[in-house]
């Protein structure tokens, strides 16, 4: 998708992160996961896009940049969030973000109003796919005894994701249970497996 | 009781007639002795065949996927469920056919399963009235043949266990559903989303109905359109890549 701004003289744009954790814990000790959103950009202002409400972190969040292609490609991302206080650590290593979803958008804003332009596909979906990979680094400063916390998501997309995909239902009691919880019709097929029949056979 | 030694005198006459040293007798003994040994013979056959009876192992594997199908399609099916009767005289066999597909998008009507023709050995079984009980089987010269009558049933199922149906020229309205058919079976064993039969084999080794042999079913799915097929086989995400319809551009 193409959007048309040769008709404005300034353009603000802003990369807009909304990940989605199906399991995510405050603490450890916290005894079940629950699902969490969480909305950030690179702007320095708060931004509202379809009810959401997205936390301004500007120089904090990096995107590395992804390319237009004419053909659908896979193409990895990573998000690098920094300035992460201490406190923040625990709920990032209890929860399990690999697996969630991720969508970056890139919005496009008048300058002087903070207003978006009324384009169609603005703002535009750039990226969806799911975070595959994290990793937590930790700068400690000796003269200041502070340490400055930084994570970073590796993020596959969805075409990658779909290329791996292997779907379909067995014919094994497992598979079949994972759609259909109460079904027990295929919990014959293991005890089947090299079983003899001696069928006809007289006593 | 005069008519009783008449008998007894009679076989008395005959009994010394045997034993006699004329040609008559001396052919009569060895006829008798040829049908006693043809009997005793006989006997003995008999009693070998039913003993041994047909060894048979199937093919189910737990990891072998259920296909899909879109349009008409001849499949073989995959075992899910085996049983023997207790006299060993009778087989039933589940095999599954393909999932039952979603919604038309041209349309919003359900897909629907029509089974068509039903081969077993290469020969397209002709049924009885009641769509179930095979009658005969005919080879792709055109000859049929009766060896099948009786021993073979096929019960088909359009979608799950409660959804039985009989293939396309037959009808019958009186269908039971799968958990009556297969032994042992309950409400539980639903075969929820999927298009299967139920095979019936009653053991007859003069007319070669001795193991599951080889079945090829033809069915059709009402989902034909290249939109549809593409669009189900997009979103499902049973089967399919389970991508959310709202990113799936529809018109």
């Amino acid at each position: 998708m193409t959007i048309n701004l040769s008709s404005y003289g300034s353009v603000e744009s802003g990369l807009f992160v909304k990940i989605v954790c199906s399991k995510y814990k405050a603490t450890f000790s916290t005894p079940g996961f629950t699902t969490e959103t969480f909305l950030f950009s690179d702007m320095s202002r708060e931004v509202t896009i379809a009810g959401d409400l997205y936390t301004p972190l500007g120089k904090l969040l990096s995107i590395t940049t992804s390319s237009s292609e004419l053909k659908i490609s896979g193409q990895e991302v990573s998000v690098t969030i920094s300035g992460l206080p201490d406190s923040s650590l625990e709920d990032i290593q209890a929860s399990r973000f690999k697996g969630s979803s991720i969508e970056i958008r890139r919005a496009f804003f008048n300058p002087a109003t903070g207003a978006f332009y009324s384009i169609t596909d603005n703002p535009m979906l750039r990226f969806k796919g799911n975070i595959t990979n994290l990793s937590l680094n930790e700068e400690y400063s000796i003269e200041e005894r502070t340490s400055s916390n930084s994570i970073t998501l590796i993020c596959a997309s969805v075409v990658d994701i779909m290329s791996k995909k292997v779907a379909g239902r067995k014919t094994n009691p497992d598979s079949q249970k994972f759609f259909y919880p109460t079904d027990v019709s295929m919990d014959r097929v293991p005890s089947l497996i090299g079983t003899y029949f001696d069928f006809g056979k007289t006593k | 009781m005069s008519w009783l030694s008449s008998i007894g005198d009679l076989a008395k006459t005959a009994y010394g007639w045997l034993r006699g040293d004329s040609i008559g007798s001396s052919i009569a003994r060895m006829a008798l002795t040829g049908y006693v040994l043809s009997k005793v013979s006989d006997s003995i056959n008999e009693k070998d065949e039913k003993r041994e009876g047909s060894r048979i192992q199937l093919s189910p594997d737990t990891k072998n996927s259920v296909p899909v199908v879109y349009g008409k399609a001849t499949v073989s099916g995959i075992v899910v469920d085996a049983k023997i009767t207790t006299n060993y005289q009778t087989m039933y066999f589940c095999l599954a056919l393909s999932e039952v597909t979603g919604t038309k998008l041209s349309d919003s009507a359900a897909s629907e399963f029509t089974f068509k023709d039903i081969y077993w050995n290469d020969e397209r079984l002709i049924f009885k009235s009641d769509g179930i009980t095979a009658d005969s089987a005919v080879d792709s010269a055109g000859i049929s043949n009766t060896d099948c009558r009786d021993k073979i049933q096929v019960y088909c199922y359009k979608n799950g266990s409660s959804n039985p149906v009989v293939p396309y020229n037959y009808t019958n309205a009186s269908l039971s559903s799968a958990d009556s058919i297969f032994p042992d079976w309950t409400a539980n064993h639903a075969m929820s989303d999927l298009v299967f039969v139920i095979v019936k084999m009653t053991y007859d080794d003069k007319q070669d109905v001795t193991n599951l042999g080889d079945w090829k079913f033809v069915i059709e799915n009402s989902m034909t359109l290249p939109g549809d097929c593409l669009y189900d086989y997009m979103t499902n995400t049973r089967y399919g890549a389970g991508i959310d319809p709202a990113e799936v551009y529809s018109v």
